[in-house]
C-alpha cells in the first residue's frame, strides 16, 4: 500500500472522528450540566475546585455556568471543524495546498484560544456554580494546571510544524514547476 | 527568462509530435507544453537526457542563452 494511499485512508478516518467530536462534544457538555449526577461516569473533568457541578446546584445557575462554558467549548468545536477540513483535504491529496495550511493555522489558533478561554472562564464558572450557596460559601477559583501547560506546549509545537509545512508547500510548488 | 527552449524547433526537425515525445520521455503533455514555452522553473537532467535520446540531439540544441530576449520573442 503506497504512502499517499495510507495517508488518504487515515485522513478520511480522522476527518470523521473530528466531525463526530464536534457533534458529540456539545451534546455531552449540555447533558453534563443538565444531569450532572447521572453523567458523572463520563468524567469530563468539569468539576471545579470548590465548585462541584452537581444536582444540588440550582438548574438556572447550572445553565448560567453552561453559557460560560460554551465559550471554550465553542472554540474547541471551531478547532475540531478546522481539523475535519484539514483531514478532508489530506484525504483528497491536497496536503500542501493553501487551504490545508489555513485549516492547520486555525487548528493551532484554536488550541491557544481554548486554553486562554478555559483559564478566563474558570472564575465566573466557579462563581456561578456556588452562587446559590449560603453567604460566605461562594467560590471564585482559577488556576493553570499541568494539563493546560501541556496543551499550550502542544499548540506551540503545532505552530512551528505549521511554519515547516508552509515551507514544505513552497518547496512542493517549486518542485512541481520543475519537469 | 534569458534561457530559450528550442524544443519546438527540434520536434519539427525530427518530425515528431509533442504527444509522442511526452509519451516517450514519461512526462505529461501539459508539462511538455510548459517546457516548450519556457514556463517551467527548471529541467531535471534525467528529463533532458530522455529528450536528447528521443530526439537524437544535444542539450545545446534545445537550450539557448539569450540575455536580452524574453521567451515570448522566441515563439
Amino acid at each position: 500500500m503506497s504512502a499517499p494511499y495510507r495517508i488518504a485512508g487515515i485522513s478520511r478516518a480522522m476527518s470523521w472522528l473530528a466531525i463526530a467530536g464536534a457533534v458529540v462534544l456539545p451534546i455531552l457538555i449540555v447533558a453534563t450540566f443538565i444531569y450532572p449526577d447521572q453523567t458523572r461516569f463520563l468524567n469530563l473533568g468539569l468539576n471545579h475546585l470548590g465548585a462541584p457541578l452537581a444536582d444540588h446546584v440550582p438548574l438556572q445557575w447550572r445553565l448560567v455556568a453552561l453559557l460560560i462554558e460554551a465559550i471554550p467549548i465553542g472554540i474547541a468545536i471551531w478547532g475540531l471543524l478546522a481539523l475535519h477540513r484539514l483531514f478532508r483535504l489530506f484525504a483528497d491529496g491536497k496536503i500542501f495546498s493553501p487551504a490545508a495550511l489555513t485549516a492547520f493555522k486555525t487548528v493551532t489558533a484554536s488550541v491557544f484560544w481554548y486554553v486562554l478561554a478555559a483559564f478566563l472562564s474558570e472564575a465566573p464558572l466557579s462563581l456561578a456554580l456556588t452562587a446559590a450557596n449560603p453567604p460566605g460559601q461562594h467560590v471564585i477559583s482559577f488556576g493553570l494546571g499541568l494539563g493546560d501547560v501541556a496543551v499550550l506546549f502542544l499548540g506551540g509545537a503545532t505552530l512551528v510544524i505549521g511554519r515547516v509545512m508552509a515551507e514544505a508547500a513552497r518547496l512542493a510548488e517549486e518542485n512541481e514547476s520543475i519537469v | 527568462m534569458a534561457i530559450i527552449v528550442n524544443l519546438d524547433v527540434m520536434l519539427a526537425k525530427r518530425k515528431m509530435r509533442s504527444k509522442d515525445l511526452a509519451e516517450a520521455i514519461g512526462i505529461t503533455e501539459a508539462n511538455l507544453s510548459l517546457l516548450k514555452s519556457g514556463k517551467v522553473k527548471g529541467v531535471r537532467f534525467e528529463t533532458l537526457e530522455k529528450i536528447c535520446a528521443a530526439l537524437a540531439c544535444q542539450p545545446g540544441d534545445l537550450l539557448e542563452y539569450r540575455p536580452d530576449a524574453p521567451q515570448d520573442a522566441a515563439e
